[in-house]
């Protein structure tokens, strides 16, 4: 097991060490970068690389669906007054005037989630699997159900039932349901809840599943369905940011501010620092908010009035700390001195009540109204509680501190494109967010039925009150169209899309995508550009090209996005490590030098003396996971703040602690990884209890001191001598295309995002289980090669399992001149051995419907069956003898264009029309017109309704010919342009023909210098036998590459003697020539090939259809017209435009302008106009196209007759 | 999809009456003539025009392949003068070289049997 490099190597002197001197320190062996890998692996062994997708998902079936249901609070109805006919109303108000009422309560209690099931049309209730949800095109959903208690109590009739916290006191008569039904909810594959995530790879084969498939993804419909990513800003985070000028205002604080896990919406406060001064004697910088429902912006002090701050003294100790700051405190006074009018709190209420949407009359309501809104509107995730004044207070303070800060120049504007500030929805909070709507829709269901039950005296039942289509389909219509939300409400579209399963790369960089929802159009960069806090998180070249550059980004292979821990643990922690509360304290405190703020979640929760020790402890804490491992601290020693967040969606990514310039990961470890000691085999778990890596966010990131090289450290020439973290390792910055590359970093960047792009066109094998699946479309290349240069990280991509292209020989040089502008020549022997061959597998699908005549499931549905032409109508114009008497074809059977694959009838209503020899009605599915194959497989199934169902995959192999695409790994895309045979190649001293010869005129502008060192790596490699490592970032160099070559008797830079294939000559040029891995991309001629002399014309207007499947013309667009009018040619314009179009023959009167009747086979022409009617006419034929007859006819309808002359006449005005 | 049989590249398509070698003589020299040498390449035409240019009666020897999709290759050959036609300098060409290749047949069997003289025979009878 020679791999050339690293593994195989470093395994055999690890070996040797333990044997020789197994007492020896290995304290002392320094770790090297090389055994960073051994870590990588372990964290991909146990992580694999879909880990967010499952993780986010199990979070959300485990405690988020429960918290949800839990949230939902109780359903409290009773019984309304009635007024029937034909009733005894007083006994109604009898009842009415007695002291008590009847309440039902309807409990939601433990939520309980079975494995995926089906239930067939019989009845029988069977455990689903994967692969038969894919095939026979269902849900792969499992079950919920709820436990519900029902309570009814007897409650005085003034109390208000609606209001939760009220108390109902005993109730009389209690009923237990347990685990009522809900609905499906749709499983993640490879999640807890998957059948198939406790399986090992022999038991996945035995289950039709890809061996290397990671899951992460949903079936839905039998077809699979992947959540991206939705990146957003973070919540309940102070930013301030500098004000354009001109504009109102100098500077602006936005906070979003949304209580966790609620279901309003982000209510957002704004403070904005306006430029002028307002009527009278204020001089401008006053600050004014922006309440919600409040129409015009209030003074903030009148704010702080209004929650209970009344004295200037105690709203400058809330905004200014430091009374002896006089800078701020000037520039606060404007403020204070535009709200001298308002002095007391009720005025400050009144104030902000006036502002309010609802005219109040009284002041009493107004300020009722006004402290409302302070109390639920305003800040809602610091309180929305009674009594949460002086918090409110302080954060105001706070947000109005940092704009003073900000205008003093203190403190910078904020970075909107910072990473850290923003979060990543996964599948788990999406799917909660529509969880709870759709629960909620269930729940004001459940409580209008008992309601009506309550108010008709009915029984009620609960069964029938659950209506659990809402939930099965609420999530199944998001999940299969994309539009997150509501059917009908337009949400968010494009959540949900199709796994690409084009090759194995492309399904993993699908599952690790995640787009910004931000208008394409908008011209701003900013957000799109590659920030520095991207480093590590997002790869720096997947990205598309195009309209959604840089707003779909892909994560990098570590980055991993947290799920959200508990707020609880960290808040204890924090209290017992002497936090002052900020009810406990004096805002002088704060002034203070040691003073330093907490933030949990961006909301501040105290205060504390010792920040360092406080966050030591904390770091500590967390690396021994007492403290989760995902929470992050940042101490922001300049601010004098602590921020700690718990919350969802932050982006983080492991990296090696580093104590006293030192890892804390030693030898011993990497040889216990690597599972050589006899020991257990330590994995990444082990590693991370240990404190030996530790996750970090891209916040908290900011505060640390990250050494690019364990062998940084503490060498002479090191950069720093405070590093507190190590890179795992600098290639992993890349993500899942980008890691495909090799040496990427030698090349030009662009050309890594074109490869990135094109790495997921490329044709592979795209999953292990290929010939059992039925995908509607798929390539599989026939004899993929692992490349011969490879990087690390492709063992995790699993490239060498499942490549997706061949090592070929590529000479650089001219030849022939059919290799110009990007197209390649290619060698034809080699081609008829098989070089780049290629299966291509497309599927038709089709089942017997209810008919929309006749019953469902009765003789008058659909039934697949040959069509014969006595009985049947509308029969297509292909061949029906390949069908087999059961409508369908037989595997084997070779098909072209328009051969019938599934012959379906559909019973026709015979008691409409008049008796016919026709009892049926043709459906059947055909061919597509230019495609030709043989049949593969043919499957046929029942749907979960019952109804047949059947699928049918045609083959068909296609050998590479001019005008395939391919492209190296360089983004070096081209066509073929030529084959020649071998004879006619070029060949080197040794006989060695080229496979493909590009022009060297590729390389020198597009920079792909590493397209030429994988070539000479490749070269080398070939003739030593081992895989070539082209990892970036590594110290491998072109000079010990070269160096190696050399060794071996070639020349240095991998130039040879070319002869000339017609002649036998040798060229003047040496070439540059070695084994390069070429990628077939998925774009073939065979696929695009079209042309049209005459062909089908659209009904409406007669003009040739459009589109290489329905045989339409080639457009001749107004650009092209263009050029014919500038070239003159007007008969060629009237030949394109209107005799190949649409050329029509009508008659028209010239008398009166309009069309006329024709008989042409009579020869009899009339002009039935009231005006020509009786009088001689004079009829002519005009040709005109069929959209200006159409145009014609369409004014008519409006009432405006368009008259046409064939020659120049007066008008009565004598005018034209 | 719509690609030409590959079997013409080699063999002459007889229904349109196809011939081997057409030769036509030059219009405005007297000692000049093209042939054209259907489903030809570079095979033969190198062959030929590096014989042709041994040969002291000829002037000019070319050959070029229009297209390499198209099949034949056209074969100019210009002589010295008048008395010798190009047809019979081809002629005389293709004469010594089906003489050389007779040659280099034999040259090749005998090696053969040298070897299997020389090598022992047990192994050799293998082959």
């Amino acid at each position: 097991m020679d791999y050339g490099y690293g593994e195989g190597d470093y395994q055999e002197e690890g070996v040797q060490e333990m044997q020789e001197d197994s007492a020896m320190d290995m304290d002392d062996v320094p770790v090297t970068q090389e055994d960073a890998w051994a870590v990588i692996s372990a964290y991909f062994e146990e992580k694999g690389l879909v880990r967010q997708q499952l993780d986010s998902f199990d979070e959300f079936i485990q405690n988020t669906m429960q918290e949800l249901v839990d949230d939902s609070g109780d359903i409290r109805v009773s019984p309304e007054m009635q007024h029937m006919v034909g009733y005894d109303e007083e006994k109604f108000e009898d009842q009415a005037a007695s002291a008590t009422k009847h309440v039902f309560e309807i409990h939601f209690g433990q939520v309980y989630l079975s494995k995926p099931t089906t239930v067939e049309k019989d009845g029988t209730v069977t455990n689903m699997f994967p692969h038969e949800a894919r095939l026979r095109n269902m849900t792969y959903s499992a079950p919920l159900y709820v436990d519900i208690s029902q309570n009814q109590y007897h409650v005085p009739r003034d109390l208000n039932i609606a209001d939760p916290s009220e108390d109902l006191g005993e109730p009389f008569q209690t009923e237990h349901a347990r685990k009522e039904f809900l609905g499906y909810v749709p499983i993640m594959l490879r999640s807890l809840f998957c059948v198939l995530s406790d399986k090992d790879d022999a038991d996945l084969g035995d289950l039709g599943e890809c061996i290397y498939d990671q899951g992460g993804y949903f079936v839905i419909n039998g077809s699979e369905k992947v959540i991206i990513a939705q990146e957003r800003l973070s919540n309940n985070h102070v930013y301030a940011f500098k004000k354009k000028q001109p504009a109102k205002f100098s500077w602006v604080i936005e906070t979003r501010s949304q209580v966790e896990n609620s279901t309003r919406p982000v209510s957002t406060l704004y403070l904005q620092m306006y430029q002028k001064g307002g009527r009278g004697a204020i001089e401008g910088n006053q600050i004014r908010s922006t309440l919600p429902y409040i129409r015009t912006d209030i003074p903030v002090v009148i704010i702080f009035r209004a929650l209970g701050y009344v004295a200037d003294r105690d709203i400058i100790e809330h905004v200014v700390y430091d009374l002896t700051d006089g800078e701020m405190m000037d520039l606060f006074r404007p403020s204070l001195e535009e709200a001298f009018v308002i002095q007391r709190q009720e005025a400050a209420l009144d104030f902000i009540g006036r502002r309010g949407s609802a005219r109040d009359v009284t002041k009493n309501d107004r300020i009722r109204y006004a402290s409302a809104i302070l109390q639920k509107e305003v800040l809602p995730h610091v309180g929305t509680e009674e009594h949460c004044e002086t918090k409110k207070g302080f954060f105001m303070g706070y947000a109005v501190h940092k704009l003073l800060a900000c205008k003093l120049g203190r403190s910078d504007e904020d970075d909107r494109d910072h990473f850290g500030k923003k979060r990543l929805d996964l599948a788990g909070p999406l799917l909660g967010g529509l969880f709870r709507l759709l629960f909620r829709k269930l729940t004001t269901d459940v409580r209008r039925h008992l309601q009506r039950c309550l108010d008709e005296g009915k029984v009620f039942n609960m069964g029938a009150a659950i209506k659990s289509n809402h939930i099965t389909d609420g999530l199944k219509y998001s999940l299969a169209t994309g539009n997150w939300g509501d059917k009908g409400n337009a949400g968010k579209a494009g959540v949900s899309q199709v796994l690409n399963r084009l090759t194995y790369a492309s399904s993993l960089s699908h599952l690790r995508r995640c787009n910004t929802p931000l208008a394409r159009t908008g011209k701003q960069a900013k957000p799109r550009q590659l920030h520095n806090t991207h480093w590590g998180m997002v790869c720096p070249a997947e990205t598309p090209e195009g309209q959604a550059v840089g707003l779909v980004k892909n994560l990098a292979l570590m980055a991993y996005i947290t799920t959200g821990t508990a707020q609880v643990p960290v808040m204890e922690f924090l209290e017992e490590f002497s936090t002052e509360n900020l009810t406990d304290i004096l805002p002088s405190v704060i002034a203070e030098p040691n003073t330093c703020k907490i933030f949990v979640n961006g909301n501040w929760v105290g205060i504390h003396r010792d920040p360092k020790a406080l966050v030591d402890t904390f770091r500590s804490l967390r690396r021994m996971v007492d403290i989760d491992a995902e929470v992050s601290i940042v101490r922001d020693i300049a601010a004098k703040e602590v921020r700690i967040y718990t919350d969802a969606g932050r982006i983080c990514r492991p990296l090696f602690i580093v104590q006293d310039q030192q890892l804390i990961l030693k030898k011993q470890h990497i040889i216990q990884l690597q599972g050589f000691d006899g020991e257990t085999k330590l994995t990444w778990s082990n590693l991370l209890n240990e404190g030996i890596v530790e996750y970090i966010d891209t916040e908290e990131e900011e505060t640390t001191m990250i050494a690019m090289d364990p062998m940084d450290l503490d060498s002479e020439e090191s950069y720093s001598s405070t590093y507190t973290h190590c890179e795992i390792h600098p290639s992993m910055i890349l993500g899942v295309c980008a890691s495909i590359i090799p040496f990427p970093d030698h090349n030009q960047s662009p050309r890594n995002v074109y490869q990135s792009a094109m790495g997921k066109q490329a044709m592979g094998i795209y999953a292990s289980n290929y010939q059992v699946r039925m995908d509607t479309m798929a390539h599989v290349l026939h004899y993929p090669q692992k490349p011969l240069c490879t990087t690390r990280a492709m063992e995790f991509l699993h490239f060498r399992e499942l490549p997706s292209g061949v090592n070929v020989i590529v000479g650089i040089l001219i030849y022939t001149g059919y290799n110009q502008e990007d197209s390649l020549i290619m060698n034809q022997s080699a081609i008829d051995r098989g070089l780049f061959r290629s299966s291509y597998y497309r599927c038709y699908i089709d089942q017997e419907k209810a008919s929309s005549v006749g019953t469902v499931g009765s003789l008058n549905s659909e039934i697949f069956e040959k069509p014969s032409h006595d009985s049947t109508r509308g029969m297509k114009h292909g061949e029906y003898d390949k069908l087999d008497d059961d409508g369908l074809v037989a595997p084997g059977t070779r098909v072209s264009g328009d051969d019938v694959l599934i012959g379906k009838t559909a019973p026709m209503d015979s008691s409409m029309n008049m008796p016919s020899r026709y009892t049926k009605r043709d459906c059947s599915t055909s061919m597509k017109a230019n495609e030709n194959g043989i049949v593969d497989n043919v499957l046929i199934s029942t749907t979960k309704e019952g109804y047949r169902f059947t699928k049918v995959r045609i083959r068909n192999v296609r050998v590479p010919q001019v005008g395939d695409k391919f492209a190296s790994r360089h983004g070096q895309k081209g066509t073929i342009g030529m084959t020649y045979r071998q004879e006619d190649m070029p060949f080197t001293v040794e006989g060695i023909v080229p496979d493909i010869i590009v022009n060297p005129h590729a390389i020198p502008s597009r920079m792909t210098i590493a397209q030429l060192i994988e070539c000479l790596l490749g070269k080398v490699v070939v003739f030593q036998g081992c895989e070539g490592d082209a990892t970036p970032f590594t110290d491998v160099t072109v000079e010990d590459i070269s160096t190696r070559l050399h060794a071996m008797g070639y020349q240095k830079h991998g130039n040879e003697h070319l002869y000339q294939g017609h002649t036998g000559r040798a060229m003047n040029a040496r070439v540059f020539i070695g084994p390069t891995f070429y990628q077939r991309l998925k774009h073939l001629v065979d696929d695009k090939v079209h042309s049209r002399a005459r062909g089908p014309v659209a009904m409406l207007t007669r003009q040739p259809l459009e589109g290489r499947s329905r045989d339409g013309g080639l457009r001749m667009g107004e650009m092209e017209r263009d050029c014919l009018i500038t070239h003159g040619c007007a008969n060629f314009i009237r030949d394109r435009f209107f005799c190949n179009s649409d050329q029509y023959r009508i008659h028209i009167c010239e008398t009166c302008g309009l069309t006329a009747q024709s008989n042409l086979k009579k020869m009899t022409y009339e002009c039935r106009s009231p005006e020509c009617v009786g009088r001689p006419t004079k009829i002519c034929q005009i040709e005109i196209p069929y959209a200006c007859k159409l145009l014609l006819q369409e004014m008519m309808s409006m009432s405006i007759s368009t008259r046409i002359y064939t020659d120049v006449r007066k008008t009565r005005d004598n005018s034209y | 999809m719509n690609a030409p049989e590959r079997s013409s590249a080699f063999l002459l398509d007889e229904d349109s009456g196809e011939q081997k070698c057409v030769y036509t003589a030059d219009t405005k020299v007297t000692n000049a003539g093209t042939f054209r040498l259907n489903k030809e390449d570079h095979t033969v035409g190198n062959l030929f025009r590096m014989q042709l240019l041994r040969d002291p009666n000829v002037r000019f020897a070319g050959y070029y392949c229009p297209h390499p999709l198209v099949h034949f290759i056209n074969l100019k050959i210009q002589t010295n003068n008048s008395t010798v036609a190009p047809v019979e300098v081809l002629g005389s060409a293709i004469e010594d070289l089906a003489n050389e290749t007779d040659h280099l047949i034999t040259q090749f069997q005998e090696s053969i049997e040298t070897w299997k003289r020389e090598n022992d025979t047990e192994m050799t009878s293998q082959f």
